[in-house]
C-alpha cells in the first residue's frame, strides 16, 4: 500500500473516533462500550502527542552543540543557553525525585490504611502495628489500636499522618536551585522580555498612530473612551466615562467581535474537515 | 538564597531593559539564559505530569503495592500493556532523523492532526451554537427603550460586520458598498476598544517589572 | 522627538506613582462584581472548585493578581480547590500562589489552610482540549488525574472525597492571556448538558473578545486585566474588613497614569505630524 494512503487512513481514523464519540447519543456510546474505553484511548492520544517533547531538545542540542564544538560565532551564548537548559533539567529532575520520596512514604501510609480497614484477625492486627511502628508519623499511634474494630475505623489516623508527610517542609540545595531558576531567572526574565513591549507601544503611539481618516478617528475615539472608562484619574474628572466604556464593550464591540468570531469559527471548521480528510497537502509532504 | 534570587532577578531585568539602548552582550547573555531555562522546563514536566504517572507507570506496574501479609493490594491490569502502542507511535516522531523511515514521522503527525480535527468539529458546535443563539435578540423589548435600542444596535452591527467579511466581492450597488463601508466603520470601533485594551495590557507588564525593581529589588540591595 | 526620551518619560510616569505608593480607588467593574457574587455564592458544603492558571511570566502582571484574589475568595469561603494548568510555563505560579494566599490568610485570621484538604496542585497537564474533554467526561476525576505534582495519588487526599464527576465541580476559574486557551474550556469543559459556573480572568488585550462569551451566557463573570483584579480586591476588602490592602491598587494607579501618557503621546504625535505637513 502506498505510504501516503496509509498516512491518510491513520489521520482519518484518528479523527473518526472523536467525531463518532461526539455524534452518537450517550446511550449508544454506553452500549458499544466507548464510554468505558474513552479515558484510556484519550491517554493513548495524549501520550502520542507528548512523545514529541524530545524533538525540540534534539534540535536545540544539535544546533547549539555544533556552534560550541566548531567555535562558530555566538558559541559563548550557545554555551549559556545549554547551561541554562541542563541546569533546569537537572534541578527539575532533582525536585521531582525529592517529591517522589515523600509521596512514596505517603503511599505506604495509604496502603496501611487500606490494610487496617480490612484487618480481620488479631495476627494481622499485630502485623499492622508492627508496620506502623516502622513509620515515624504512625509510631506513637500504633498502640492506640487495641481491637480489630479500632483498626477498621482508624482511617483518620492514617489520613493525618499522610497529610503530615505531604505538607512536610523539606529544604535542600536541589529545591533551592529549582526555586532560584524559577523565581530568579524564568519568571523575571520572561516578564521583562514582554514588558519591553510597553516601551515600544508608547513609541508607536507617538510615531505611528495618525488620525487621518474617519476610520482612524473612530478607532481613536473608542480607544480613548475605553481607557478613560477604567482609569482612576479620568473617573475623578467625570464618572460618566465608566458607563460609556461598559456600553461600548457590551454592545458595539461585542456585536462586531461576534461577527469576527463566527467568521473565524466557520473557517476553523472548514480547516478541520480539510485536515481530517487529508485535503491539506503540506503536512504529508506531497510534492507539488 | 532568597536575597540572591531577588538580586539576580533584578540584574536580569535591567539587562533585558538595556536592549532599549541597543543590543549588547549583557542583554544577549540573559536572553540566552532565559531561553535555555524555559526550554528545560517542558520536557521534564511532560514526563513528570503525564507520561510517567499515567502511561509508563501503569505499563511497568510501578504502582503495584503489597499488603504486609503478602496480598497484592492492586494487581497488575494487563490492559495497560496496550499503552505500548501509543508509545511506539510516539517514537515515530524521531524517525524524522532517519531518512529511510522518515515518512513514519508524517504518519504520527497525521494522527495528531486527525484527532485535533475530530475534536475541533465538536468544539465548534459547543462554542458557536450559544454564540449564534445569543445573537437572536428581541429588537423591541416592551417597557425598556434602552434595551430595544441596544439590541437593535447589536443586531445591525453584527449583520453589517458579517456582511463585510463574507461579501468580499466587488459590486456597483450603492447598498452593497454602503453596507460594507458601514461594517468597516463599526469594525474600527471594535479595533479601537482593542487598541485601548492593548495599551493597558502592555503597560501592566511594565508596571509589574518597575514595581519589582523599585520595591523588592531595591530593598534587597540596600 | 528621540524614541529614548519617550522611554525615559514612560519609566518616570510609572516609577513615580510606584515610588510614592500612590493608590487611587479603582474604577468600578460591573463584570468583576458579577464574578464576585458568583464566587460568593459557591457552596462550601459539597463539591469543589477547579482553577486553571494558564499563564506564564509574559502575562503574570495581570493574571497573577487575578488568580490571587479569586483563590483568596475561595479559600476564605473554605471551598476546596483543584489547581492545574494546560501550559508548562505556569509551573512556578501553580506552587507559589496558593501557598502565598494561604500564608497571608493564616496571618490575618489565625486559621490554617492545608495542602491536600483545602487545595491540591495537579500541575501542568499536556493535551489541551483532549485533556479537558476527557476530564469533563470522567466518571472518577481523581482517578483520571492520577497524581498531584508531588507524585502522590490524589485519592490519598481528603479533598478527593468531594469530587467524582464534573457535576461535583461547582466553580471553574480560568486565567490566561494565551490565544485560544480560554476557548478550550468553553468548548470542552462540559458533559451531559452540565457546565460548571465559569469565571474567567483575561489580560486587557482579550477583554473585547471575552465580552462575547458574557453576552451569550457561556461565561458567568470576568476579571478584566489588572483593573478587574484591583476592583475585586476592593470588593474583598469591603467584605472582609481585616484584610490588608494589596499592591494591586498601587499598580492600577500607575497603570492609569501610563495609559493617559500613551494617549497624550498619540495626541502629541498627531499635532507634530500635522505641523510638519503644513
Amino acid at each position: 500500500m502506498n505510504k501516503e494512503i496509509i498516512i491518510r487512513l491513520f489521520t482519518f481514523f484518528a479523527g473518526l473516533y472523536f467525531v463518532v464519540e461526539f455524534i452518537l447519543p450517550k446511550e449508544i456510546n454506553e452500549e458499544i462500550g466507548l464510554v468505558n474505553i474513552h479515558e484510556s484511548v484519550s491517554y493513548g492520544f495524549l501520550a502520542i502527542g507528548a512523545m514529541a517533547f524530545g524533538l525540540g531538545i534534539i534540535n536545540l542540542i544539535r544546533i547549539h552543540g555544533s556552534k560550541i564544538i566548531f567555535l562558530q560565532k555566538g558559541a559563548f551564548y550557545s554555551l549559556v543557553l545549554l547551561l541554562g537548559f541542563f541546569s533546569m533539567t537537572f534541578f527539575a529532575i532533582g525536585d521531582w525525585k525529592l517529591n517522589m520520596e515523600s509521596s512514596k512514604r505517603a503511599a505506604s501510609i495509604g496502603l496501611l490504611q487500606k490494610f487496617a480497614e480490612k484487618v480481620e484477625t488479631t495476627d494481622k492486627l499485630e502485623l499492622l502495628k508492627l508496620e506502623m511502628k516502622k513509620i515515624p508519623e504512625l509510631r506513637d499511634r500504633a498502640d492506640s489500636l487495641a481491637t480489630l474494630e479500632d483498626a477498621n475505623k482508624s482511617s483518620i489516623i492514617f489520613q493525618e499522618a499522610s497529610q503530615k508527610v505531604v505538607n512536610e517542609e523539606t529544604s535542600s540545595w536541589i529545591k533551592d536551585g529549582y526555586n532560584f531558576l524559577n523565581k530568579g531567572v524564568f519568571v523575571p526574565l520572561g516578564a521583562a522580555m514582554f514588558s519591553l513591549l510597553g516601551f515600544y507601544i508608547a513609541a508607536a503611539a507617538y510615531r505611528a498612530f495618525r488620525v487621518k481618516s474617519l476610520e482612524a478617528s473612530l478607532m481613536m475615539i473608542a480607544a480613548v473612551l475605553v481607557v478613560c472608562g477604567q482609569t482612576s484619574f479620568t473617573l475623578m474628572i467625570w464618572e460618566g466615562f465608566s458607563p460609556i466604556r461598559n456600553w461600548l464593550l457590551q454592545v458595539p464591540n461585542s456585536a462586531a467581535f461576534r461577527g469576527i468570531a463566527i467568521g473565524a469559527g466557520v473557517a476553523g471548521l472548514v480547516l478541520a474537515f480539510r485536515m481530517w480528510f487529508s485535503i491539506e497537502s503540506g503536512s504529508f509532504g506531497r510534492k507539488k | 538564597m532568597e536575597t540572591a534570587t531577588v538580586v539576580f532577578a533584578g540584574i536580569g531585568t535591567l539587562a533585558i531593559f538595556s536592549f532599549l539602548i541597543k543590543e549588547n552582550p549583557f542583554y544577549r547573555f540573559f536572553e540566552h539564559l532565559f531561553i535555555g531555562v524555559a526550554a528545560g522546563l517542558l520536557p521534564i514536566l511532560t514526563i513528570r505530569n503525564l507520561l510517567y504517572p499515567n502511561v509508563i507507570g501503569p505499563l511497568i506496574g510501578a504502582d503495584i503495592q503489597v499488603f504486609p501479609d503478602g496480598e497484592i493490594a492492586n494487581p497488575y491490569n494487563y490492559w495497560n500493556l496496550l499503552f505500548i502502542i501509543p508509545l511506539i507511535f510516539g517514537l515515530f516522531y524521531y524517525a524524522v532523523f532517519i531518512p529511510k523511515v522518515s515518512w513514519l514521522s508524517r504518519l504520527v503527525i497525521g494522527i495528531s492532526l486527525g484527532y485535533s480535527a475530530g475534536l475541533s468539529i465538536k468544539g465548534f458546535f459547543a462554542e458557536m451554537i450559544p454564540q449564534v443563539l445569543g445573537s437572536f435578540k428581541p429588537l423591541v423589548v416592551p417597557g425598556s427603550i434602552g434595551d430595544s435600542v441596544n439590541n437593535s444596535i447589536f443586531v445591525i452591527t453584527l449583520l453589517l460586520v458579517m456582511y463585510y467579511f463574507f461579501c468580499t466581492f466587488k459590486g456597483e450597488s450603492t447598498a452593497h458598498n454602503g453596507a460594507r463601508y458601514t461594517g468597516r466603520l463599526l469594525l474600527m470601533v471594535c479595533f479601537g476598544a482593542f487598541f485601548g485594551s492593548t495599551v493597558m495590557a502592555r503597560m501592566a507588564l511594565l508596571v509589574e517589572r518597575i514595581q519589582f525593581l523599585v520595591g523588592e529589588w531595591w530593598t534587597a540591595i540596600f | 522627538m528621540n524614541t529614548r526620551w519617550i522611554y525615559i518619560l514612560i519609566l518616570l510616569t510609572i516609577g513615580i506613582p510606584i515610588g510614592f505608593k500612590l493608590a487611587l480607588p479603582p474604577a468600578r467593574m460591573p463584570v468583576a462584581e458579577k464574578l464576585f457574587s458568583v464566587v460568593d455564592n459557591v457552596s462550601n458544603e459539597k463539591g469543589v472548585a477547579f482553577v486553571a492558571f494558564d499563564y506564564g511570566p509574559g502575562t503574570s502582571a495581570e493574571n497573577l493578581p487575578q488568580s490571587q484574589v479569586i483563590l483568596e475568595h475561595l479559600f476564605r469561603k473554605r471551598v476546596p480547590v483543584f489547581i492545574f494548568s494546560l501550559t508548562p510555563i505556569s509551573e512556578p505560579f501553580l506552587r507559589s500562589v496558593p501557598e502565598d494566599v494561604a500564608k497571608q490568610l493564616e496571618k490575618e485570621t489565625g486559621e490554617s489552610w492545608q495542602y491536600g484538604k483545602d487545595w491540591v496542585n495537579v500541575g501542568y497537564r499536556p493535551g489541551g482540549g483532549l485533556f479537558i474533554q476527557t476530564l469533563a467526561k470522567s466518571p472518577n476525576i481523581p482517578e483520571f488525574l492520577g497524581k498531584d505534582v508531588k507524585g502522590a495519588p490524589l485519592s490519598s487526599y481528603p479533598i478527593s472525597t468531594r469530587v467524582s464527576t464534573i457535576k461535583d465541580i461547582s466553580f471553574l476559574g480560568e486565567f490566561t492571556g494565551l490565544v485560544g486557551m480560554f476557548q478550550t474550556y468553553v468548548q470542552y469543559f462540559q458533559a451531559d448538558g452540565y457546565v460548571p459556573i465559569f469565571g474567567h480572568g483575561c489580560t486587557s488585550i482579550t477583554i473585547p473578545e471575552a465580552y462575547i462569551y458574557l453576552d451569550s451566557g457561556q461565561l458567568n463573570g470576568l476579571l478584566e486585566g489588572l483593573a478587574g483584579a484591583a476592583w475585586y480586591s476592593d470588593l474583598l476588602r469591603d467584605k472582609y474588613k481585616d484584610r490588608e490592602p494589596d499592591r494591586a491598587l498601587v499598580s492600577n494607579t500607575a497603570l492609569g497614569v501610563a495609559q493617559l501618557v500613551v494617549l497624550g503621546l498619540v495626541v502629541l504625535g498627531n499635532i507634530v505630524g500635522w505641523k510638519q505637513r503644513r
